[in-house]
């Protein structure tokens, strides 16, 4: 399972330990931060196009380009007047671009992880993370439910569809509190029992009686994930080596 | 191994006591069934021996429960938990992650045990409860059958005295449940001591030491599992039969002449799987009750989906009652009622859902709100909101909103799982009632005593060759 639905793939990034992705994503996400300069962002954009390019999943990487393109054109027919009017301001085109920058190459590396990633890698993951019970245990629920969570919504569309409610834009805008009441009232009611279940399970397990945990089978990074972080760690040094450092005089 | 001393509990908020001075006492290795109408107190008396009563559910204990020796009021239920392992009705609410192997490795790893003795507990767990080929499956991919014995397995890993199973065949098939009661004689063949709550009797036969029936909280009868034969007592009790011939292999195939909903040419399968049907052709009678069965995987639930337009198909052609329809249109005459009634509850009372299917449906038909809510013993629960309903009532309260949308095609996927011998029987008069209305009725469950009761005929789905399957005679005249 998932952590989308899609494909058993079985490609270089699949095979990747989910820290690896983890580490990733959250290394982009910090350094993008930092960056204020469109060369840096474009060269961290572009591999993590490519990144995410071997997933396979094109069509929602279509999908996810077509959103952010729309975003881009929204606001370029606000922000290009105003960098017109405002000839004699600092603001420039490359201003405007930044923030598209930061938000494609944050995307490229999260979709990537969200689409490779088997939800019981990532459990797996947090579990070598060494976390303490009370954060492990809601944090590997959230996640170990999120099919099951998806699979509760399809369920209740359905039974909505069987009973002759019809549920979509022009129901949410005519009776938008029934609409939700109908959608969400079994979903809510749901989660507080499965939460309710859960609880009683742990504690019908006896877990929580000792505060040491051990791992039957604990897993180790491979060679692919030495690679794919040393990859990302000189590619990102790099980008803040542009920007900051020795190579400031690459900029335009 | 499970003593209880004079038991009285009663809930936070409720005047009444759930349990009135029980005494009972359950001998190492035996296996105890018990069961008793909805509501008598079953669940309860599950609660005070693994000590969620009152350590989870608060409220006030009278008298003392011990198990090994060790009293239950002293103890946290972790504590508890170390000699009592718990099974859920449904297993999937117990599972913490999603391989079968990380599952039954779960709670081990979280009591700190060394990985050395995780992995072996591991393969002995799987070997009794056979199901050392999944070890690396995924469990969301597993049948109803499969996770209940990985539910097992992971209660079995952790080397408890006693184990306690809450209604553990309410979503097995009947080869399930054979292998549920060869593991349970297993394991008290090992010195686990059984501890088992159902409605259903017959699957125990063989293997149960002894037998309580409860009536409003405390214990009417208890003896050998032959008290289960005095059909005076069942009926008293509102218990199901002892015994209960499969009548799968009786009933017979709906008439190719029959009237209602027909099917041909239908080829379906999901992408990069084995097809399911290959030009399947069948009938769906009106004025009759058709058990559709097969075994787990077989398609009975994509087969009706397709059928209504959940799930779209290239391939099919659908008539009712000799007028071509389009699963779509067919959705719109038809009812469908799930297994899972919590997804079905939407609105604020039992009155308000029930006002609902009835207006949303197609407002024809026998069925009124009084006359279902009465006959399905809900006319005292009008105003009350649907999900505070006991998991019986709200099964009522569906099958009872399927019944009031007036439907031609009434499909129901499991609908006594949680249902005891009064209830099952009330709701069997009510198929028939929908059945002598014209309604085609499609049951689809493994309850035989159900089937046996209310089904005129059989619809076969095979798991690799699917067809419909001719047989022999015809048990009621529909």
């Amino acid at each position: 399972m998932q952590a989308y639905s899609g494909t058993n793939n079985t490609g270089f990034i699949h095979r990747l330990d989910a820290r690896t992705k983890m580490a990733v994503a959250a290394g982009v996400s910090i350094v993008v931060v930092c960056l204020k300069e469109p060369l840096p962002l474009a060269l961290i954009g572009i591999m993590g196009f490519f990144f995410l390019l071997s997933t396979g999943r094109f069509r929602l990487m279509a999908l996810a380009y077509l959103f952010i393109g729309l975003m881009l054109i929204t606001a370029a027919g606000c922000a290009i007047p105003i960098i017109k009017l405002l000839k004699g301001s600092d603001a420039s085109y490359a201003d405007f671009l930044v923030p598209f920058l930061r938000i494609i190459a944050t995307m490229n590396v999260v979709l990537a992880m969200a689409l490779s990633n088997r939800i019981q890698g990532m459990l797996s993951a947090l579990k070598s993370l060494r976390l303490p019970l009370f954060i492990y245990l809601p944090t590997s629920a959230t996640i170990r439910f999120i099919p099951v969570f998806m699979e509760d919504v399809r369920q209740i569309r359905e039974s909505l569809k069987i009973r002759g409610f019809h549920i979509g834009v022009k129901s949410l805008f005519l009776h938008p509190i029934l609409t939700l009441r109908l959608m969400f009232a079994p979903l809510v009611i749901r989660a507080l029992r499965s939460a309710d279940d859960l609880g009683m399970a742990a504690e019908l397990k006896g877990i929580g009686l000792t505060t040491s945990s051990t791992h039957h089978n604990p897993t180790r990074l491979g060679f692919r994930d030495a690679f794919t972080l040393l990859f990302w760690v000189l590619l990102l040094g790099l980008s803040l080596g542009i920007e900051f450092g020795p190579l400031k005089e690459m900029l335009p | 191994m499970i003593r209880l001393h004079h038991i009285s509990y009663r809930y936070p908020f409720q005047k009444e006591f759930a349990i009135k001075d029980l005494s009972l006492s359950v001998p190492a290795g035996t296996i105890t069934l018990v069961t008793g109408r909805s509501g008598c107190g079953k669940s309860t008396l599950i609660r005070l021996i693994n000590g969620l009563a009152p350590h989870h559910f608060q409220g006030e204990l009278q008298g003392e429960v011990g198990v090994c020796g060790s009293p239950n009021h002293s103890c946290s239920v972790g504590e508890i938990a170390t000699r009592v392992g718990t099974l859920f009705q449904d297993p999937e609410s117990q599972f913490f992650t999603l391989i079968v192997e990380e599952e039954i490795a779960f709670a081990m790893e979280w009591r700190g045990l060394p990985p050395e003795e995780i992995k072996a507990r591991i393969h002995e767990a799987a070997a009794i409860t056979g199901i050392e080929h999944l070890l690396e499956h995924e469990i969301l991919h597993l049948s109803e059958g499969e996770k209940q014995r990985v539910a097992l397995a992971s209660v079995v890993a952790l080397h408890p005295k006693v184990i306690i199973l809450d209604e553990p065949t309410a979503n097995l098939d009947p080869e399930a449940t054979r292998e549920l009661a060869r593991t349970l004689d297993a394991l008290a063949a090992r010195g686990t001591t059984l501890f088992i709550v159902d409605h259903r009797l017959y699957w125990l036969k063989e293997v149960a030491t002894r037998v309580v029936v409860m009536e409003k909280g405390r214990i009417a009868v208890e003896g050998p599992f032959s008290i289960l034969e005095d059909e005076a007592l069942r009926k008293r009790h509102g218990l199901r039969e002892a015994h209960v011939e499969n009548p799968i292999h009786t009933l017979p195939e709906p008439p190719d002449d029959s009237d209602g909903i027909a099917v041909s040419g239908l080829s379906f399968g999901f992408p990069k799987k084995k097809p399911l049907f290959r030009d399947l052709s069948c009938r769906l009678p009106s004025g009759a009750v058709t058990a559709l069965v097969g075994p787990n995987g077989a398609g009975k639930t994509t087969f009706i989906r397709i059928l209504t337009g959940l799930q779209a198909s290239k391939t099919g052609r659908f008539t009712l009652r000799g007028t071509s329809i389009t699963p779509d249109a067919l959705l719109k005459e038809s009812a469908v009622v799930l297994q899972n009634s919590d997804h079905q509850l939407h609105m604020k009372s039992v009155r308000q859902e029930m006002e609902t299917a009835y207006r949303f449906g197609r407002q024809q038909g026998p069925f009124t709100v009084e006359g279902v809510s009465s006959h399905l013993g809900l006319e005292g629960l009008l105003d009350r909101h649907p999900q505070s309903l006991s998991g019986g009532e709200k099964q009522r309260l569906v099958i009872a909103c399927g019944l009031l949308q007036g439907p031609s095609l009434l499909v129901l996927d499991e609908p006594t799982s949680g249902l005891d011998g009064n209830n099952m029987h009330l709701f069997a008069e009510l198929m028939e009632t929908a059945a002598d209305a014209g309604i085609s009725v499609v049951l689809i469950s493994h309850d035989l005593e159900l089937l046996s009761r209310v089904c005129h005929f059989a619809l076969h789905l095979k798991q690799k060759a699917p067809h419909t399957v001719e047989r022999p005679q015809r048990r009621h005249a529909s």
